[in-house]
């Protein structure tokens, strides 16, 4: 049994049932309104992240279902997900949104790591060349800051 | 749509930050003048330190940043001193002239003192070391596993935890070296240092908060002939173990609780190592311990006999009853088989017929985690006490409490004799 999803941008998905269901957002859909041929209506993911997300949901089909945050948490990203997340960041943004939209937490989890991936560790600097962050600081901040981390400095 | 990190709703954001460390927290708000909002945002969120509170000392801001820099650095052997150094003249700088230096001085130890400790708790893992590794600290201490020679997440780990039993050279304990100074925190959390990366790296940052307070403590006596530091620190492990208690009666906090326990009693044995703490605060420090758990190692019976002893009530107290309840709900499809125990390798066992266990108690298998992580931590401190009695020639050891608690422990399991 298939499932029609209709992205933002009006595109036609056309998608597996249990594929669809690893959103809980369109599972609950699917059981209030009951076998339907009229798309799901998607305002909140455009067409290029929504073929990512199913993409996602279709390569961890079989996956279990857990329910324990802290097991979640605790979950080192996979390969297939690493590669997957290559991406560039606005996509990245796009998918954390999508996936919380859609309500799909291990997606979420994994977007969520990606980016944390991408702090941990760095120095102001480097975080600010990732993320693309302008240092709009004052003088009077940036003195501020270098004499809470005057360790580093005098080093 | 989201451009840009921070275009993230804060709720996201949070889920960010739930990935990252203090130290990444601290480093990211200094980034610019939104990172710098939604860092404290993060940070109150998270660990619940509110950075733009006005009652914040700014010399406690400095001890935060002092955190986050130990950290990062803690693998440069000169980071502990430099910070000492540091923190010292920092202290010395904010000291009144001439009047009230001596409560001075003890507020700002009770502020580094207090921070410090506390950063070793932020970043709980929400998992049990118990659960992942069981009776690890039974494993024999080699001094591959010394932090001194090396940070535990250089040794290499076994892929198997039983490979290591299995060979002859370490199917026993080497007895510590009397003369090694820091054996007994080794053997204390060699435990948790195997456990996963996340906990290696909680047992380096402890060792590392021990040092610097003892590094603290040598440049703060040199300076200011003091020597009070050891009355707070005696302090704040009481607090600690209060908070843990507190910690561990809610279930989603449960398991971090009992890592932060392990922790804590690694950081007394470093404290002792380094000659902090004594043998008898040590003791005293164990006598809070049995208040951390629900259950009492008493609560349970076991026996061969063919019908079941009456029941004791579920509880010490009536207000636990609902909580022991939840918890047993919880563990009930996590833990252990409601079968009888395989005990077939006793012969005097397998003259029994039938060979049946009774372990007579609606809440036995919250009661057998506990002693489980009974066992661990007063070995763990047992261990530490006797390597210090062996280097320091002691005369003699008075640590009734924790005698007490393996006495205790050990005859709930009497009927196994």
């Amino acid at each position: 049994m298939s499932v029609r999803l209709l992205s933002s941008d009006s595109e036609d998905f056309t998608v597996a049932k249990e594929v669809a269901e690893r959103s809980m957002l369109i599972k609950n859909m699917l059981e209030d309104v009951g076998d339907n041929d009229n798309p799901i209506p998607l305002p909140n993911v455009t067409a290029k992240i929504l073929r990512k997300v199913i993409e996602w949901c279709e390569h961890h089909l079989g996956d279990p279902v857990t329910n324990d945050e802290n097991e979640r948490r605790n979950t080192e990203i996979d390969e297939w997900d690493q590669k997957f997340m290559e991406v560039d960041q606005e996509t990245l943004f796009d998918i954390i949104l999508a996936a919380n939209y859609l309500d799909i937490k291990p997606l979420l989890d994994v977007g969520c790591k990606t980016v944390a991936n991408m702090i941990k560790g760095k120095t102001a600097e480097e975080i600010r060349k990732i993320f693309n962050i302008v240092n709009d600081l004052t003088p009077e901040e940036e003195a501020q800051i270098r004499k809470e981390n005057e360790w580093a400095e005098d080093r | 749509m989201a451009n840009s990190l921070l275009d993230l709703p804060n709720e996201l954001l949070l889920q960010v930050a739930l990935h990252l460390s203090f130290s990444d927290l601290w480093y990211f708000r200094t980034c610019s003048k939104s990172t710098r909002r939604l860092g404290q945002e993060l940070i109150l969120s998270k660990y619940g330190i509110d950075l733009l509170d006005p009652q914040l000392h700014p010399f406690a801001y400095l001890v935060y940043s002092a955190t986050a820099f130990l950290e990062r650095n803690s693998q440069d052997p000169s980071t502990c001193q430099w910070i000492a150094n540091h923190l010292a003249i920092a202290i010395h700088d904010r000291l009144p002239k001439v009047f009230g230096i001596p409560s001075t001085l003890d507020y700002f130890m009770d502020v580094y003192i207090g921070i410090f400790m506390d950063s070793l708790f932020l970043d709980l893992p929400y998992c049990s070391p118990c659960q992942l590794r069981e009776w690890n600290q039974l494993q024999p201490y080699t001094p591959q596993a010394s932090l001194s020679s090396a940070p535990p997440h250089d040794t290499p780990e076994p892929t198997d935890p039983l490979s290591s039993l299995a060979t002859p050279s370490s199917a026993f304990p080497s007895p510590p070296s009397p003369s090694s100074s820091s054996s007994s925190s080794n053997l204390a959390l060699f435990t948790i240092s195997t456990v996963s990366d996340t906990s290696a790296s909680l047992y380096t940052a402890t060792i590392h908060v021990a040092d610097l307070l003892s590094t603290l403590d040598n440049v703060l006596s040199i300076l200011f002939s003091s020597n009070r530091q050891k009355s707070f620190i005696v302090a704040h492990l009481h607090r600690m173990v209060l908070q843990l208690t507190h910690q561990y009666r809610r279930i989603d906090e449960h398991d971090r609780a009992c890592c932060g326990l392990r922790i804590c009693v690694l950081l007394v044995c470093r404290l002792v190592d380094q000659g902090l703490l004594s043998i008898a605060e040590v003791n005293s420090f164990a006598g809070l311990l049995p208040g951390f758990f629900i259950t009492a190692p008493s609560d349970v019976h076991m026996s061969w006999n063919a019908t079941p002893r009456p029941s004791p009530p579920p509880s010490r107290s009536p207000s636990l009853g609902t909580l022991l309840s939840q918890r047993l709900r919880q563990q009930q499809r996590l833990t252990y088989p409601p079968t009888q125990p395989d005990l077939t390798s006793s012969d005097d066992r397998l003259s029994r017929d039938p060979l049946s266990l009774y372990i007579n108690h609606p809440h036995w298998p919250l009661w057998l985690q506990e002693t489980k992580l009974r066992m661990m931590i007063v070995l763990d401190l047992a261990r530490g006490l006797i390597a210090q009695y062996h280097a320091r020639k002691i005369a003699r050891l008075d640590i009734q409490y924790l005698t007490n608690m393996l006495q205790e422990t050990v005859s709930a399991f009497n009927v196994f004799k």
